[in-house]
């Protein structure tokens, strides 16, 4: 898109050259999303809150200590690391049911997993028992690999392939636009997904989220604090409790959010105002009870409000230097000290030179750097589906309203059941989904996370009938002459899964003479610039957390610096580049 | 004053080393470092920007 709208006239404005080329991408790029999403909860961060079996590929987990109340835990066995224990578990006894052992668990598994292995062995009686929140979420790892599949299979039903997308990103449009039947195939795909995250995701990231966050605290009646106490905030906006919002009230970044935008949701291009997730930049002061957001800065934020630093990174500066790393002329000749637009920036690696090898984006606000996290708290915040410092999820509430209907999910009655607080139930999954205060804590990004996977499966539906009865053209021809004569520069500036990505071309004479990007984990990995005093967002969220945990020996492990670090869901190799 | 270091901080993608030091169990310090290069952007220079869009998905 960079090239697009470096070379195309018709995207000069950042706009889509063709409606079915919108939609298209829209479908594919949004298919990455809630694939994304499902594989990071489930298959990533779940298993450092919930202690699965004593198999693969739940093993190794942490010790007892580190999972909060015995919920998480299997039920009635006691440590599972002792091992025979664990074969009372009726889900152990379940995989272990599976012919061939549990190597073929997985491997064999039917879509019907549920249904076919573990019901069939008497688990789903257990559901509404205390066994029920564990048991779910053990189904649900298996359940997940089936709809993270369903999702890739959408975006390759319309770009051909997936991952590495063939049609769909051509400069220019699509190779063609399919058959309706396979963007019919690719809508029932990505609605089953909406109805798993619906009914099983976002219920399980509220019990994470209540397990190990504290409710209410006892100020408000809530329930006593878990012994873990960490990822979610107390009821009090300013308290540095472990959470992200702690450290950011007085360094900087945390509690800033970026977004560039994505899901055009007309053909009109512009700034982003005008797609589904839309383009901003928020901070906010952690002080006020209004739980207002104020815009970081004013103008263009990615023509003009964008740096990148390298103050504590692998690179090095070009001052006098002729040439940069592939030997091309280095112009002008500029240092990095204040920060390049990545217009002007390059990459001349040099190790040793810093502590990291990713450079750090910065937002400029006048002229104070600031760092930002991006990803989907950060876009459901810009979009105004979250409020910090309130306690009003309500609208945070995508599609229909839940409302408490007096059957509980199976995620819930152990909860009920725990806690003897029906209010609870209310609160957390009934309407209003309130409970959870907006924040910018572990929890939070899982719970964004998964709504936003909602929302935007939901939107896939439409854009699939849009993209059904769209006519004309796929594709808009452009010519290799307009791009080979004098030099020509252009940008993208969108979100993938992980949050905000910029790509920054300039072309000289038919060739890419400079190629920079900023990706989504670039902005919340950095190290510290423009100077120590300011970290990036994953630093910052990090500071100020307690590490409950001691070995025998003394020695602290991490484990709930793990937690926070793997909920912004990072990508070191994309944060390279 | 303790020092903890995670490495590889598993369960991500990449390779990312995070160092923390501590006082009575609070972080009080962290540096993430990122712990390989790759250099995509120095690869694109110097081809055709049609190649870009291929190119730049393998990130």
């Amino acid at each position: 898109m960079a090239v697009e709208n470096a070379v195309m006239p018709e995207c000069a404005n950042h706009e889509p050259p063709n409606t079915i080329t919108r939609l298209m991408r829209n479908i594919i790029m949004g298919s990455e999303f809630v694939m994304s999403h499902i594989t990071h909860f489930y298959h990533l961060a779940a298993l450092s809150y919930v202690q699965g079996p004593n198999m693969a590929p739940w093993t190794p987990y942490f010790d007892n200590s580190y999972y909060v109340g015995p919920l998480l835990r299997p039920q009635g066995t006691g440590s599972p690391a002792s091992g025979a224990a664990a074969s009372s578990n009726a889900v152990y006894a379940a995989i272990m049911s599976v012919a061939g052992g549990p190597a073929n668990y997985l491997r064999d598994l039917p879509a019907t997993a549920k249904q076919n292995v573990l019901y069939a062995n008497g688990v789903g009686s257990a559901y509404t028992g205390l066994d029920g929140i564990w048991d779910n979420v053990v189904l649900d790892y298996v359940t997940a690999l089936k709809y993270r599949r369903d999702a890739a299979a959408a975006s390759a039903r319309l770009g051909g392939r997936t991952p590495q997308i063939q049609n769909g990103c051509l400069v220019g449009g699509c190779a063609s636009k399919p058959a309706t039947a396979v963007i019919a195939e690719a809508q029932s795909l990505i609605s089953g997904c909406a109805t798993f995250i619906e009914e099983h995701q976002i219920p399980l990231t509220h019990v994470v989220s209540w397990l190990y966050g504290p409710y209410g605290g006892a100020a408000t009646g809530g329930v006593a604090e878990p012994a873990i106490r960490e990822y979610d905030n107390d009821g009090n906006p300013g308290h540095g409790y472990g959470s992200s919002e702690g450290s950011g009230l007085t360094g900087p970044g945390a509690q800033r959010v970026l977004a560039w935008g994505a899901f055009d949701t007309d053909d009109n291009g512009g700034d982003g105002a005008n797609r589904l997730l839309p383009r901003g930049c928020y901070e906010w002061d952690g002080g006020t009870s209004t739980g207002c957001m104020d815009p970081v800065s004013s103008g263009n934020l990615v023509e003009d409000k964008l740096v990148e630093y390298i103050t504590n990174s692998n690179y090095e500066d070009a001052t006098g230097v002729a040439n940069n790393w592939n030997g091309m002329p280095q112009d002008p000749y500029q240092t990095f000290d204040d920060g390049l637009h990545p217009f002007d920036g390059y990459t001349n690696p040099v190790e040793d030179a810093g502590y990291s090898w990713s450079k750090s984006p910065r937002i400029m606000d006048g002229t104070t750097a600031k760092a930002c996290q991006v990803g989907p708290l950060a876009r459901m915040a810009v979009k105004g589906e979250i409020d910090p410092g309130t306690q009003d999820y309500e609208s945070y509430q995508i599609g229909a309203t839940k409302a408490f209907a007096g059957t509980l999910h199976p995620y819930l009655g152990p909860i009920v059941t725990e806690s003897t607080n029906l209010n609870l139930l209310v609160d957390i999954y009934g309407s209003p989904l309130g409970g959870f205060k907006c924040g910018f804590s572990t929890m939070d990004r899982h719970r964004a996370r998964a709504y936003e996977a909602l929302l935007i499966a939901n939107a896939i539906d439409g854009w699939c009938d849009d993209l059904i009865a769209e006519t004309g053209d796929s594709y808009t021809p452009w010519y290799n002459d307009v791009m080979s004569t004098g030099t020509k520069t252009g940008y993208g500036a969108h979100e993938a899964p992980r949050g905000a990505l910029a790509h920054f071309v300039t072309i000289k004479g038919g060739k890419i003479a400079s190629y920079q990007c900023v990706v989504p984990t670039t902005w919340n990995v950095n190290p510290k610039a423009p100077d120590d005093t300011m970290p990036g967002p994953i630093e910052s969220a990090v500071m100020g957390i307690t590490l409950s945990g001691q070995t025998s020996t003394g020695n602290i492990v991490p484990v709930e610096a793990l937690r926070v670090v793997q909920g912004f869901d990072p990508c070191i190799a994309c944060t390279v580049h | 004053m303790a020092k903890q270091v995670l490495d590889p901080v598993t369960r991500i993608e990449g390779h990312l080393r995070l160092e923390t030091e501590t006082t009575a169990n609070v972080v009080t310090k962290a540096d993430c470092k990122c712990e390989m290069y790759r250099g995509y952007e120095n690869i694109l220079v110097g081809h055709s920007p049609v190649d870009a869009v291929q190119i730049t998905q393998r990130i």
